[in-house]
């Protein structure tokens, strides 16, 4: 090997080096990597190959290969290439001018990148460990390198890619269209070259897990973020409705005693004190609704019960304080009649439900909201619906968060509640949304009645 | 003879309510700010049945209702508290009866009536 050979090639690998540790995306750098590898003014082999090291299946994986598809097409690249002269600005060339989709979209590459060849077999891939390049042949391909021999390399230069004395992965490289014989030089260039590439790559690659570990720690933190502050909220909220409570309970009771008192001697005064009875009876309601969700719901109390009889006065009950002109309509199965739940609970749900809906259509001439039941499967079904003009698509995915509400006097608590109570149920609660026309809730409960007498029957006869 | 109720409330508006309450129900009340002066006057007092709030501070309604059992195991006590989550905490259960707090008292009223009838 003369000197000026071998200053040309430490100056190759110079400008070789250069735009690899410009390199800043893995994907593109195996692009540079292999570009280098196989153009004539760089290491000016037909075509290459990287394979990386699948440590936890003990694959090594094909990633990428890189070469014309025909000896057409590397005659053309060759010629175009010659008359570009890149000598001198190698570096810049192989940032900015490699034709990224074409490479991606060639056979060879088509056909490495959906190699595994598993080192528990028969393989030359076993090499890797070994801290030299070689020249081999056909011969020395072992069983379980079908996909060389597939690719027809005969001969060919075999270099790992070792980075801070492990293996990561390994170049595989022939001269398939020329047939120019692979010689020591070349080998030790490629492997050199390697060494070089294989750092980068590594670097590239713990920089990857290292940007998607911290990404996934940022989201989780935020996550625990979000979670202590709804906790907190839940708190807060619990202490302070605690407080209105108790404040109302007093103030409430003693109304009570000055109404009682003022009925018979002061109408007027009696009706002032109804009316601020009746305010003071909304906001202690309301804190009743807080806290059964910040403190959790009170342990239910289940029993088989009448759901259509507790529809029907419940719609009889919100009738009367809803003199407006709005129309009921009921559609109840007699397969669904009774259910097995907390009857309270069940008749707080269509409360929360019948009140949004009546809040949907209050400014409707032709208000409706529809009432049904029925039995599917191993579900009680109740679905209420109304033609309020549905939810905005856009609000959609937050009407069953606590304290979310449009209106200007909600507290959107109503939906939490609702969700909490039939989870308590075991149910599940669905929303067909007709954006437009109205909104339909449907509550599925497991009808826990029906799975009994089954599991009876079964007893019996088995 | 009139039936002497020991009310302890840390909430002066609720304890002068079931004063109120009760007064007109026909019984004697005598009322608490907490539970430790209530537990020093109990022996003096000898109240028929006890209505004992449990969030309070110095001593717990719960801590209250303990050293009551053990002086006077049959003195009725009715556990009254804002939240009904406490019916599924152990410590009430050596209580004789148990309240979620509310404006209306009806059902108070009917627990005490109850109890004291029991008791005779
Ligand atoms: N039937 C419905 N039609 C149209 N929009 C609805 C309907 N039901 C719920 N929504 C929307 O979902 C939001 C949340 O409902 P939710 O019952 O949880 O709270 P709210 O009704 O606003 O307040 P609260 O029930 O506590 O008084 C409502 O503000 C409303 O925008
Ligand atoms: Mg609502």
């Amino acid at each position: 090997m003369d000197i000026d050979r071998i200053v040309e090639e430490w100056k190759l690998l110079y400008e070789l080096g250069i735009a690899i540790s410009l390199t800043t995306d893995l994907k593109k750098l195996l692009h540079v990597v292999l570009t280098a590898v196989t153009i004539g003014d760089g290491l000016g082999f037909n075509r290459a190959a990287i394979f990386l090291y699948n440590r936890p299946n003990n694959t090594m994986d094909g990633v990428l290969g890189v070469a014309p598809d025909s000896i057409q097409e590397a005659t053309t690249i060759w010629n175009s290439l010659r008359n570009l002269d890149i000598r001198g600005r190698m570096a810049s060339w192989l940032l900015n001018e490699i034709n990224i989709e074409a490479q991606l979209n060639s056979n060879f590459n088509k056909t490495i990148s959906k190699s595994r060849i598993s080192l528990q077999k028969d393989t030359i891939f076993k090499n890797i460990n070994q801290k030299q390049a070689f020249v081999f042949d056909a011969s020395n391909l072992g069983g379980d390198d079908q996909i060389l021999r597939e690719l027809n390399f005969e001969q060919f230069a075999f270099a790992p890619l070792i980075s801070r004395e492990q293996p990561i992965g390994a170049i595989v490289a022939d001269n398939f269209y020329n047939k120019r014989p692979i010689e020591q030089d070349d080998i030790t260039t490629l492997f050199l070259f390697a060494n070089q590439s294989a750092i980068a790559i590594e670097n590239l690659m713990s920089i990857e897990t290292y940007k998607n570990m911290s990404k996934r720690l940022i989201e989780e933190q935020q996550n625990l973020i979000h979670q202590k502050h709804i906790f907190n909220l839940g708190r807060a909220v619990a202490d302070i409705t605690h407080e209105i409570k108790n404040a109302l309970i007093g103030a409430i009771g003693f109304l009570d005693r000055a109404r009682k008192i003022s009925a018979d001697s002061n109408p007027q005064v009696y009706q002032y004190l109804e009316i601020v009875k009746k305010e003071l009876d909304r906001v202690y309601n309301l804190t009743l609704d807080i806290n059964r969700y910040a403190k959790g719901q009170n342990r239910s109390v289940k029993k088989l019960f009448d759901l259509e009889k507790l529809i029907l006065d419940t719609i009889e009950a919100i009738k009367n304080i809803n003199s407006s002109n709005i129309q009921f309509i009921t559609d109840l199965s007699e397969f669904a009649k009774y259910l097995y739940g907390d009857p309270d609970q069940i008749k707080q749900v269509l409360i929360n439900l019948i009140k949004n809906s009546t809040e949907a259509i209050a400014n409707k001439k032709d208000g409706l909201i529809k009432i049904s039941t029925y039995k599917e499967d191993k579900f009680i079904v109740i679905t209420v619906e109304d033609n309020g003009g549905g939810i905005d698509i856009k609000f959609l995915p937050y009407v069953f968060k606590p304290f979310y509400s449009t209106k200007t006097h909600g507290t959107g608590l109503g939906l939490s509640i609702v969700r909490e109570i039939v989870q308590e149920h075991n149910g599940v609660i669905s929303l067909d949304n007709f954006v437009g026309k109205g909104a339909k809730f449907i509550i599925k409960i497991p009808n826990l009645v029906e799975e009994e007498k089954n599991e009876k029957k079964d007893n019996g006869s088995g | 003879m009139k039936k002497k109720i020991m009310v302890v409330d840390d909430e002066e508006s609720i304890r002068f309510l079931y004063e109120e309450e009760l007064k007109d129900e026909g019984y004697d009340v005598v009322s608490y700010p907490d539970a430790l002066s209530a537990i020093d006057d109990f022996d003096n007092q000898k109240p028929d049945l006890v209505l004992l709030d449990i969030a309070m501070p110095k001593m717990s309604g719960l801590d209250a209702l303990r050293i009551l059992k053990e002086k006077s195991p049959d003195t009725p006590i009715i556990m009254s508290t804002a939240y009904s989550h406490y019916k599924q905490d152990f410590s009430t259960w050596i209580a004789d009866a148990y309240i979620v707090k509310s404006p209306d008292l009806t059902e108070l009223k009917e627990k005490i009536k109850e109890l004291l009838k029991l008791n005779n």
